[in-house]
Protein backbone atom coordinates (compact mmCIF):
# COMPACT_ATOMS: atom_id res chain seq x y z
CA UNK A 1 0.00 0.00 0.00
CA UNK A 2 1.39 3.34 -1.02
CA UNK A 3 1.41 6.31 1.29
CA UNK A 4 -1.55 8.64 0.72
CA UNK A 5 -0.85 12.26 -0.10
CA UNK A 6 -3.57 14.12 1.76
CA UNK A 7 -3.55 17.79 0.79
CA UNK A 8 -3.12 20.15 3.76
CA UNK A 9 -6.40 21.44 5.14
CA UNK A 10 -6.86 25.11 4.48
CA UNK A 11 -7.69 27.30 7.48
CA UNK A 12 -9.80 30.38 7.07
CA UNK A 13 -8.62 32.80 9.76
CA UNK A 14 -11.78 34.91 9.50
CA UNK A 15 -13.91 31.89 10.19
CA UNK A 16 -11.69 30.81 13.09
CA UNK A 17 -11.76 34.31 14.59
CA UNK A 18 -15.55 34.45 14.28
CA UNK A 19 -15.90 31.07 16.00
CA UNK A 20 -13.64 32.15 18.88
CA UNK A 21 -15.50 35.45 19.35
CA UNK A 22 -18.92 33.78 19.29
CA UNK A 23 -17.70 31.10 21.70
CA UNK A 24 -16.36 33.74 24.10
CA UNK A 25 -19.66 35.63 24.02
CA UNK A 26 -21.65 32.49 24.79
CA UNK A 27 -19.38 31.52 27.69
CA UNK A 28 -19.38 35.12 28.97
CA UNK A 29 -23.15 35.22 28.81
CA UNK A 30 -23.49 32.05 30.86
CA UNK A 31 -21.00 33.44 33.38
CA UNK A 32 -22.75 36.77 33.78
CA UNK A 33 -26.38 35.68 34.17
CA UNK A 34 -25.57 33.97 37.46
CA UNK A 35 -27.87 30.99 37.11
CA UNK A 36 -28.53 29.07 40.32
CA UNK A 37 -27.81 25.70 38.80
CA UNK A 38 -28.40 23.97 42.10
CA UNK A 39 -32.09 24.72 41.89
CA UNK A 40 -32.45 23.04 38.52
CA UNK A 41 -33.58 19.87 40.30
CA UNK A 42 -36.63 21.67 41.67
CA UNK A 43 -37.83 22.64 38.20
CA UNK A 44 -40.15 19.67 37.49
CA UNK A 45 -41.94 20.15 40.82
CA UNK A 46 -42.31 23.88 40.12
CA UNK A 47 -43.77 23.24 36.69
CA UNK A 48 -46.37 20.91 38.16
CA UNK A 49 -47.17 23.42 40.91
CA UNK A 50 -47.75 26.23 38.42
CA UNK A 51 -49.88 24.05 36.19
CA UNK A 52 -51.90 23.16 39.28
CA UNK A 53 -52.34 26.81 40.24
CA UNK A 54 -53.41 27.63 36.69
CA UNK A 55 -55.87 24.86 36.08
CA UNK A 56 -56.97 23.28 39.36
CA UNK A 57 -59.80 25.59 40.24
CA UNK A 58 -61.17 27.30 37.12
CA UNK A 59 -63.73 30.04 37.53
CA UNK A 60 -66.14 28.87 34.84
CA UNK A 61 -68.17 32.08 35.06
CA UNK A 62 -65.23 33.88 33.38
CA UNK A 63 -65.25 31.46 30.45
CA UNK A 64 -67.55 33.41 28.08
CA UNK A 65 -65.54 36.57 28.55
CA UNK A 66 -62.27 34.71 28.15
CA UNK A 67 -63.47 33.17 24.90
CA UNK A 68 -64.66 36.54 23.66
CA UNK A 69 -61.27 38.09 24.48
CA UNK A 70 -59.48 35.26 22.75
CA UNK A 71 -61.57 35.74 19.66
CA UNK A 72 -60.82 39.46 19.64
CA UNK A 73 -57.15 38.68 20.06
CA UNK A 74 -57.24 36.34 17.08
CA UNK A 75 -59.20 38.90 15.04
CA UNK A 76 -56.63 41.59 15.78
CA UNK A 77 -53.83 39.20 14.83
CA UNK A 78 -55.64 38.32 11.61
CA UNK A 79 -56.13 41.94 10.54
CA UNK A 80 -52.51 42.72 11.47
CA UNK A 81 -51.22 39.76 9.46
CA UNK A 82 -53.28 40.55 6.37
CA UNK A 83 -52.17 44.19 6.39
CA UNK A 84 -48.58 43.06 6.94
CA UNK A 85 -48.77 40.69 3.98
CA UNK A 86 -50.23 43.36 1.70
CA UNK A 87 -47.41 45.79 2.54
CA UNK A 88 -44.51 43.33 2.76
CA UNK A 89 -45.29 41.41 -0.43
CA UNK A 90 -44.19 44.04 -2.98
CA UNK A 91 -41.40 45.27 -0.67
CA UNK A 92 -39.88 41.77 -0.47
CA UNK A 93 -39.52 41.68 -4.26
CA UNK A 94 -37.95 45.16 -4.28
CA UNK A 95 -35.48 44.05 -1.59
CA UNK A 96 -34.33 40.94 -3.47
CA UNK A 97 -31.01 40.93 -5.29
CA UNK A 98 -31.28 41.23 -9.05
CA UNK A 99 -34.66 42.92 -9.30
CA UNK A 100 -34.14 46.50 -8.08
CA UNK A 101 -31.32 49.06 -7.75
CA UNK A 102 -28.90 48.57 -4.84
CA UNK A 103 -29.92 51.74 -2.91
CA UNK A 104 -33.57 50.63 -2.86
CA UNK A 105 -32.52 47.17 -1.79
CA UNK A 106 -30.30 48.28 1.06
CA UNK A 107 -32.80 50.91 2.21
CA UNK A 108 -35.54 48.31 2.49
CA UNK A 109 -33.27 45.82 4.23
CA UNK A 110 -32.35 48.47 6.79
CA UNK A 111 -36.04 49.27 7.28
CA UNK A 112 -36.88 45.59 7.85
CA UNK A 113 -34.00 45.26 10.35
CA UNK A 114 -35.07 48.35 12.30
CA UNK A 115 -38.66 47.10 12.51
CA UNK A 116 -37.49 43.69 13.70
CA UNK A 117 -35.40 45.31 16.42
CA UNK A 118 -38.44 47.05 17.93
CA UNK A 119 -41.00 45.01 19.91
CA UNK A 120 -44.62 45.37 18.80
CA UNK A 121 -45.54 46.81 22.19
CA UNK A 122 -43.19 49.78 21.60
CA UNK A 123 -44.58 50.26 18.08
CA UNK A 124 -48.06 50.31 19.61
CA UNK A 125 -47.09 52.92 22.20
CA UNK A 126 -45.62 55.14 19.47
CA UNK A 127 -48.60 54.95 17.12
CA UNK A 128 -51.33 55.16 19.75
CA UNK A 129 -50.51 58.84 20.08
CA UNK A 130 -52.12 59.15 16.65
CA UNK A 131 -54.68 56.37 16.56
CA UNK A 132 -55.57 56.23 20.26
CA UNK A 133 -56.34 53.20 22.37
CA UNK A 134 -58.32 51.39 19.73
CA UNK A 135 -58.19 47.88 18.31
CA UNK A 136 -56.81 49.47 15.14
CA UNK A 137 -53.68 50.50 17.03
CA UNK A 138 -52.98 46.92 17.98
CA UNK A 139 -53.63 45.66 14.47
CA UNK A 140 -51.39 48.36 12.96
CA UNK A 141 -48.59 47.60 15.42
CA UNK A 142 -48.78 43.93 14.47
CA UNK A 143 -48.90 44.84 10.77
CA UNK A 144 -45.75 46.96 11.05
CA UNK A 145 -44.01 44.26 13.05
CA UNK A 146 -45.04 41.70 10.43
CA UNK A 147 -43.47 43.76 7.63
CA UNK A 148 -40.08 43.44 9.31
CA UNK A 149 -40.07 39.65 9.42
CA UNK A 150 -42.15 38.90 6.30
CA UNK A 151 -40.02 41.30 4.24
CA UNK A 152 -36.80 39.58 5.29
CA UNK A 153 -38.11 36.03 4.86
CA UNK A 154 -39.63 37.02 1.53
CA UNK A 155 -36.50 38.42 -0.10
CA UNK A 156 -34.45 35.51 1.19
CA UNK A 157 -36.93 33.06 -0.35
CA UNK A 158 -36.87 34.98 -3.64
CA UNK A 159 -33.07 34.96 -3.75
CA UNK A 160 -33.02 31.26 -2.99
CA UNK A 161 -35.24 30.04 -5.85
CA UNK A 162 -33.97 27.92 -8.73
CA UNK A 163 -32.40 30.32 -11.26
CA UNK A 164 -33.38 28.10 -14.23
CA UNK A 165 -36.98 29.32 -14.69
CA UNK A 166 -35.77 32.90 -14.24
CA UNK A 167 -33.35 32.47 -17.14
CA UNK A 168 -36.09 30.84 -19.22
CA UNK A 169 -38.59 33.66 -18.66
CA UNK A 170 -35.92 36.24 -19.40
CA UNK A 171 -34.90 34.36 -22.56
CA UNK A 172 -38.49 34.36 -23.80
CA UNK A 173 -38.62 38.14 -23.60
CA UNK A 174 -40.26 38.65 -20.20
CA UNK A 175 -40.21 42.00 -18.37
CA UNK A 176 -38.98 42.11 -14.76
CA UNK A 177 -42.56 41.85 -13.50
CA UNK A 178 -43.23 38.85 -15.75
CA UNK A 179 -39.98 37.19 -14.66
CA UNK A 180 -41.04 37.60 -11.03
CA UNK A 181 -44.52 36.27 -11.77
CA UNK A 182 -43.60 33.19 -13.81
CA UNK A 183 -39.90 32.62 -13.07
CA UNK A 184 -39.85 33.27 -9.32
CA UNK A 185 -43.34 33.09 -7.85
CA UNK A 186 -44.19 29.44 -8.72
CA UNK A 187 -41.04 28.29 -6.90
CA UNK A 188 -41.46 30.64 -3.93
CA UNK A 189 -45.19 30.14 -3.24
CA UNK A 190 -44.91 27.39 -0.59
CA UNK A 191 -42.28 29.37 1.33
CA UNK A 192 -44.40 32.50 1.29
CA UNK A 193 -47.51 30.71 2.49
CA UNK A 194 -45.68 29.01 5.34
CA UNK A 195 -44.13 32.36 6.40
CA UNK A 196 -47.56 34.00 6.38
CA UNK A 197 -49.08 31.29 8.55
CA UNK A 198 -46.15 31.37 10.95
CA UNK A 199 -46.36 35.14 11.23
CA UNK A 200 -50.09 34.80 12.00
CA UNK A 201 -49.16 32.49 14.89
CA UNK A 202 -46.65 35.02 16.20
CA UNK A 203 -49.25 37.78 15.91
CA UNK A 204 -51.84 35.83 17.93
CA UNK A 205 -49.28 35.57 20.71
CA UNK A 206 -48.21 39.21 20.40
CA UNK A 207 -51.78 40.48 20.44
CA UNK A 208 -52.20 39.06 23.96
CA UNK A 209 -49.11 40.99 25.06
CA UNK A 210 -50.45 44.16 23.43
CA UNK A 211 -53.53 43.72 25.62
CA UNK A 212 -51.37 44.48 28.65
CA UNK A 213 -50.99 48.13 27.62
CA UNK A 214 -54.68 48.45 26.96
CA UNK A 215 -54.50 48.75 23.21
CA UNK A 216 -57.97 48.08 22.04
CA UNK A 217 -59.64 49.60 25.04
CA UNK A 218 -61.38 52.74 23.97
CA UNK A 219 -63.28 54.26 26.86
CA UNK A 220 -62.52 52.92 30.28
CA UNK A 221 -58.79 53.11 30.12
CA UNK A 222 -56.82 56.34 30.10
CA UNK A 223 -53.20 56.66 28.91
CA UNK A 224 -52.17 57.17 32.58
CA UNK A 225 -52.40 53.44 33.05
CA UNK A 226 -49.42 53.11 30.77
CA UNK A 227 -47.02 54.16 33.55
CA UNK A 228 -44.76 51.15 33.67
CA UNK A 229 -42.83 52.55 36.65
CA UNK A 230 -45.66 51.65 38.99
CA UNK A 231 -44.89 48.00 38.62
CA UNK A 232 -48.46 47.44 37.52
CA UNK A 233 -48.39 47.55 33.73
CA UNK A 234 -52.07 48.17 33.38
CA UNK A 235 -55.01 48.49 35.67
CA UNK A 236 -57.39 47.50 32.99
CA UNK A 237 -55.71 44.54 31.43
CA UNK A 238 -58.63 42.33 32.31
CA UNK A 239 -60.75 43.83 29.57
CA UNK A 240 -58.43 45.27 27.04
CA UNK A 241 -60.55 45.25 23.97
CA UNK A 242 -63.37 47.73 23.49
CA UNK A 243 -66.61 46.29 24.71
CA UNK B 1 -61.30 19.08 -24.59
CA UNK B 2 -61.14 19.18 -28.35
CA UNK B 3 -58.69 21.64 -29.79
CA UNK B 4 -59.09 22.62 -33.39
CA UNK B 5 -56.01 22.42 -35.53
CA UNK B 6 -55.03 25.39 -37.61
CA UNK B 7 -52.95 24.85 -40.69
CA UNK B 8 -50.98 28.10 -40.47
CA UNK B 9 -47.27 27.46 -40.01
CA UNK B 10 -45.88 28.40 -36.60
CA UNK B 11 -42.91 30.31 -38.03
CA UNK B 12 -43.80 33.17 -40.33
CA UNK B 13 -40.27 33.67 -41.64
CA UNK B 14 -37.05 32.30 -40.15
CA UNK B 15 -34.22 34.57 -39.11
CA UNK B 16 -30.59 34.75 -40.09
CA UNK B 17 -27.68 35.55 -37.77
CA UNK B 18 -24.70 37.61 -38.81
CA UNK B 19 -21.69 38.07 -36.49
CA UNK B 20 -18.70 40.26 -37.28
CA UNK B 21 -15.61 40.12 -35.05
CA UNK B 22 -17.68 39.47 -31.95
CA UNK B 23 -15.76 39.27 -28.69
CA UNK B 24 -17.22 38.63 -25.26
CA UNK B 25 -15.31 39.32 -22.08
CA UNK B 26 -16.99 38.73 -18.72
CA UNK B 27 -16.57 40.97 -15.68
CA UNK B 28 -14.35 38.26 -14.19
CA UNK B 29 -11.88 38.89 -17.03
CA UNK B 30 -12.59 35.57 -18.76
CA UNK B 31 -12.67 35.98 -22.54
CA UNK B 32 -15.47 33.69 -23.78
CA UNK B 33 -15.47 34.61 -27.48
CA UNK B 34 -12.59 36.00 -29.57
CA UNK B 35 -13.29 37.75 -32.87
CA UNK B 36 -16.02 35.37 -33.96
CA UNK B 37 -17.45 35.97 -37.44
CA UNK B 38 -20.34 33.80 -38.62
CA UNK B 39 -23.25 33.90 -41.03
CA UNK B 40 -26.16 31.61 -40.40
CA UNK B 41 -28.80 31.54 -43.12
CA UNK B 42 -32.55 31.41 -42.49
CA UNK B 43 -33.75 27.83 -42.02
CA UNK B 44 -30.33 26.28 -41.32
CA UNK B 45 -29.84 23.52 -38.75
CA UNK B 46 -26.44 24.17 -37.17
CA UNK B 47 -24.55 22.09 -34.60
CA UNK B 48 -22.07 24.08 -32.51
CA UNK B 49 -19.47 21.76 -31.02
CA UNK B 50 -16.60 22.18 -28.60
CA UNK B 51 -15.46 21.11 -25.16
CA UNK B 52 -17.03 22.64 -22.08
CA UNK B 53 -15.58 26.11 -21.61
CA UNK B 54 -15.01 26.54 -25.35
CA UNK B 55 -17.60 29.35 -25.56
CA UNK B 56 -20.63 27.45 -26.96
CA UNK B 57 -23.00 28.68 -24.25
CA UNK B 58 -21.69 32.23 -24.53
CA UNK B 59 -22.16 32.11 -28.31
CA UNK B 60 -25.86 31.29 -28.21
CA UNK B 61 -26.51 33.56 -25.22
CA UNK B 62 -24.95 36.41 -27.18
CA UNK B 63 -27.37 35.78 -30.02
CA UNK B 64 -30.43 36.44 -27.81
CA UNK B 65 -28.75 39.19 -25.82
CA UNK B 66 -28.55 37.35 -22.50
CA UNK B 67 -24.79 37.97 -22.70
CA UNK B 68 -23.77 41.43 -23.97
CA UNK B 69 -21.04 41.59 -26.60
CA UNK B 70 -17.87 43.45 -25.66
CA UNK B 71 -16.96 44.36 -29.24
CA UNK B 72 -17.94 43.59 -32.81
CA UNK B 73 -21.35 43.65 -34.42
CA UNK B 74 -24.23 41.19 -34.33
CA UNK B 75 -27.29 41.27 -36.54
CA UNK B 76 -30.19 38.93 -35.67
CA UNK B 77 -33.45 39.26 -37.59
CA UNK B 78 -34.01 42.99 -37.87
CA UNK B 79 -32.09 43.76 -34.64
CA UNK B 80 -28.61 45.17 -34.19
CA UNK B 81 -27.56 43.77 -30.82
CA UNK B 82 -24.59 45.98 -29.95
CA UNK B 83 -26.85 49.03 -29.86
CA UNK B 84 -30.17 47.46 -28.80
CA UNK B 85 -31.90 48.87 -25.74
CA UNK B 86 -33.60 46.78 -23.06
CA UNK B 87 -37.04 46.99 -24.69
CA UNK B 88 -35.66 45.97 -28.09
CA UNK B 89 -33.81 43.04 -26.51
CA UNK B 90 -37.09 41.84 -24.99
CA UNK B 91 -38.81 42.05 -28.36
CA UNK B 92 -35.91 40.18 -29.97
CA UNK B 93 -36.08 37.45 -27.32
CA UNK B 94 -39.80 37.20 -27.88
CA UNK B 95 -39.02 35.78 -31.33
CA UNK B 96 -36.19 33.47 -30.23
CA UNK B 97 -36.99 30.19 -28.49
CA UNK B 98 -34.38 28.85 -26.11
CA UNK B 99 -33.91 25.31 -24.83
CA UNK B 100 -31.64 24.52 -21.89
CA UNK B 101 -29.69 21.54 -20.63
CA UNK B 102 -31.58 21.62 -17.31
CA UNK B 103 -35.04 22.23 -18.93
CA UNK B 104 -35.56 25.30 -16.70
CA UNK B 105 -39.25 24.69 -16.07
CA UNK B 106 -41.12 26.18 -13.13
CA UNK B 107 -41.63 22.78 -11.54
CA UNK B 108 -44.38 23.68 -9.10
CA UNK B 109 -46.84 24.89 -11.68
CA UNK B 110 -48.71 23.24 -14.54
CA UNK B 111 -47.32 22.25 -17.92
CA UNK B 112 -49.69 24.77 -19.52
CA UNK B 113 -48.42 27.66 -17.38
CA UNK B 114 -44.87 26.75 -18.35
CA UNK B 115 -45.69 26.67 -22.05
CA UNK B 116 -47.54 29.99 -21.80
CA UNK B 117 -44.25 31.59 -20.70
CA UNK B 118 -43.65 31.52 -24.45
CA UNK B 119 -46.44 34.10 -24.85
CA UNK B 120 -45.03 36.62 -22.32
CA UNK B 121 -43.52 38.90 -24.93
CA UNK B 122 -46.68 38.73 -27.06
CA UNK B 123 -49.22 39.55 -24.34
CA UNK B 124 -49.90 42.57 -22.14
CA UNK B 125 -48.12 42.50 -18.76
CA UNK B 126 -51.40 42.73 -16.85
CA UNK B 127 -52.80 39.63 -18.54
CA UNK B 128 -49.64 37.64 -17.87
CA UNK B 129 -49.47 38.74 -14.22
CA UNK B 130 -53.03 37.56 -13.64
CA UNK B 131 -52.53 34.45 -15.74
CA UNK B 132 -55.51 35.61 -17.84
CA UNK B 133 -54.14 34.63 -21.23
CA UNK B 134 -56.32 35.04 -24.32
CA UNK B 135 -57.98 31.98 -25.78
CA UNK B 136 -55.84 32.39 -28.90
CA UNK B 137 -52.67 32.21 -26.78
CA UNK B 138 -53.90 29.04 -25.08
CA UNK B 139 -54.65 27.63 -28.52
CA UNK B 140 -51.04 28.27 -29.57
CA UNK B 141 -49.84 26.56 -26.37
CA UNK B 142 -52.05 23.50 -27.00
CA UNK B 143 -50.78 23.22 -30.57
CA UNK B 144 -47.17 23.48 -29.42
CA UNK B 145 -47.73 20.67 -26.92
CA UNK B 146 -49.45 18.57 -29.57
CA UNK B 147 -46.47 19.02 -31.89
CA UNK B 148 -44.11 17.44 -29.37
CA UNK B 149 -46.69 14.78 -28.49
CA UNK B 150 -47.28 15.78 -24.90
CA UNK B 151 -50.69 17.46 -24.96
CA UNK B 152 -52.24 14.81 -22.63
CA UNK B 153 -49.97 16.15 -19.84
CA UNK B 154 -51.17 19.75 -20.23
CA UNK B 155 -52.71 20.01 -16.74
CA UNK B 156 -50.01 18.04 -14.89
CA UNK B 157 -47.48 19.66 -12.60
CA UNK B 158 -44.16 20.02 -14.43
CA UNK B 159 -42.31 18.27 -11.59
CA UNK B 160 -44.34 15.09 -12.12
CA UNK B 161 -42.91 14.54 -15.62
CA UNK B 162 -39.82 12.55 -16.60
CA UNK B 163 -36.70 14.29 -17.90
CA UNK B 164 -37.54 13.62 -21.54
CA UNK B 165 -41.10 14.85 -21.05
CA UNK B 166 -39.86 17.99 -19.29
CA UNK B 167 -37.53 18.75 -22.18
CA UNK B 168 -40.48 18.34 -24.57
CA UNK B 169 -42.46 20.83 -22.49
CA UNK B 170 -39.48 23.17 -22.76
CA UNK B 171 -39.49 22.72 -26.55
CA UNK B 172 -43.24 23.44 -26.56
CA UNK B 173 -42.54 26.59 -24.53
CA UNK B 174 -40.08 27.68 -27.24
CA UNK B 175 -42.56 26.80 -30.03
CA UNK B 176 -45.28 28.74 -28.22
CA UNK B 177 -43.26 31.89 -28.95
CA UNK B 178 -43.85 31.19 -32.67
CA UNK B 179 -40.10 31.63 -32.96
CA UNK B 180 -38.06 32.59 -35.98
CA UNK B 181 -34.96 31.10 -34.42
CA UNK B 182 -34.45 28.36 -31.83
CA UNK B 183 -31.32 28.15 -29.68
CA UNK B 184 -30.63 24.91 -27.81
CA UNK B 185 -27.86 24.71 -25.21
CA UNK B 186 -26.83 21.05 -24.73
CA UNK B 187 -30.51 20.01 -24.92
CA UNK B 188 -29.91 16.28 -24.38
CA UNK B 189 -26.94 16.24 -21.99
CA UNK B 190 -29.25 15.39 -19.05
CA UNK B 191 -31.15 12.64 -20.89
CA UNK B 192 -30.64 8.92 -21.46
CA UNK B 193 -29.59 7.90 -25.02
CA UNK B 194 -32.99 6.83 -26.48
CA UNK B 195 -34.69 9.94 -25.07
CA UNK B 196 -31.82 12.05 -26.37
CA UNK B 197 -32.54 10.84 -29.90
CA UNK B 198 -36.26 11.53 -29.54
CA UNK B 199 -35.62 15.09 -28.37
CA UNK B 200 -33.05 15.71 -31.12
CA UNK B 201 -35.64 14.33 -33.56
CA UNK B 202 -38.16 16.89 -32.27
CA UNK B 203 -35.66 19.69 -32.94
CA UNK B 204 -35.03 18.38 -36.45
CA UNK B 205 -38.77 18.28 -37.17
CA UNK B 206 -39.08 21.87 -35.98
CA UNK B 207 -36.40 22.78 -38.49
CA UNK B 208 -37.67 20.67 -41.39
CA UNK B 209 -41.45 21.01 -41.01
CA UNK B 210 -41.65 24.59 -39.77
CA UNK B 211 -38.53 25.93 -41.44
CA UNK B 212 -37.25 27.55 -38.24
CA UNK B 213 -33.51 28.25 -37.97
CA UNK B 214 -32.10 25.97 -35.24
CA UNK B 215 -28.72 26.35 -33.55
CA UNK B 216 -27.82 23.53 -31.17
CA UNK B 217 -24.84 23.26 -28.84
CA UNK B 218 -23.60 19.69 -28.56
CA UNK B 219 -20.46 18.00 -27.38
CA UNK B 220 -21.22 14.50 -28.76
CA UNK B 221 -19.86 14.01 -32.27
CA UNK B 222 -22.43 11.54 -33.58
CA UNK B 223 -25.37 13.71 -32.49
CA UNK B 224 -23.77 16.78 -34.07
CA UNK B 225 -23.28 14.94 -37.38
CA UNK B 226 -26.63 13.21 -37.43
CA UNK B 227 -28.87 16.15 -36.58
CA UNK B 228 -27.02 19.11 -38.07
CA UNK B 229 -26.42 20.06 -41.69
CA UNK B 230 -23.56 22.34 -40.75
CA UNK B 231 -21.00 22.17 -37.97
CA UNK B 232 -19.29 25.05 -36.25
CA UNK B 233 -16.35 24.08 -34.03
CA UNK B 234 -15.28 26.31 -31.15
CA UNK B 235 -12.05 26.04 -29.23
CA UNK B 236 -11.07 28.50 -26.50
CA UNK B 237 -13.57 31.05 -27.81
CA UNK B 238 -12.45 30.92 -31.44
CA UNK B 239 -14.09 29.35 -34.48
CA UNK B 240 -11.70 26.61 -35.62
CA UNK B 241 -14.06 24.89 -38.05
CA UNK B 242 -17.10 25.96 -40.02
CA UNK B 243 -18.43 23.72 -42.76
CA UNK B 244 -20.80 21.03 -43.92
CA UNK B 245 -21.27 17.84 -41.87
CA UNK B 246 -19.53 15.80 -44.58
CA UNK B 247 -16.37 17.86 -44.18
CA UNK B 248 -16.27 17.39 -40.39
CA UNK B 249 -14.07 14.29 -40.25
CA UNK B 250 -12.63 12.74 -37.10
CA UNK B 251 -9.44 14.69 -37.80
CA UNK B 252 -11.45 17.91 -37.77
CA UNK B 253 -13.02 16.97 -34.41
CA UNK B 254 -9.56 16.14 -33.04
CA UNK B 255 -8.55 19.67 -34.01
CA UNK B 256 -11.66 21.17 -32.38
CA UNK B 257 -11.18 19.19 -29.16
CA UNK B 258 -7.42 19.58 -29.11
CA UNK B 259 -6.97 15.83 -28.63
CA UNK B 260 -7.71 12.60 -30.46
CA UNK B 261 -11.36 11.55 -30.65
CA UNK B 262 -12.40 8.81 -28.22
CA UNK B 263 -15.47 6.61 -27.83
CA UNK B 264 -16.75 8.87 -25.01
CA UNK B 265 -17.22 11.61 -27.61
CA UNK B 266 -20.18 9.73 -29.09
CA UNK B 267 -23.56 8.80 -27.65
CA UNK B 268 -23.23 5.55 -29.55
CA UNK B 269 -26.79 4.44 -30.16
Amino acid sequence: MTALTVPPRRRDWRRSTAMIVVGAVVIGAFWSVDVAWGRLGELPAQIIRYLWLMFSDPDWSKLPEALAQTWKSVAMAWVGTVLGIIVSFPLAFLAARGFSPAPVRWGLRLLFAVIRAVPEIIIAIVILSVTGLTPLTGALALAIGSVGTLGKWGYEAIEGVDPGPIEATRASGGTTAQILRWGVWPSATPDFISFWLYRFEINVRSSAVLGLIGVGESVTCSPRTLSFGSGRPSECSSSWWSS
Amino acid sequence: MVVEHTSTPIAPSPWSVSMRDVSVRYASGVVALKNVSLDIEPGEMVSVVGLSGSGKSSLIRTINGLVPLTSGSLHVGGFQLETARAGELRRLRGHIGMIFQGFNLAKRTSVLNNVLVGRLAHTTTLRTLLGAYRASDRQIAFEALERVGILPKVWDRASSLSGGQQQRVAIARALCQQPRLVLADEPVASLDPPTAHEVMGDLRRINQELGITVITNLHLIDLARRYGTRIIGLRAGEVVFDGAVEAATDEVFAEIYGRSVASEDALGL
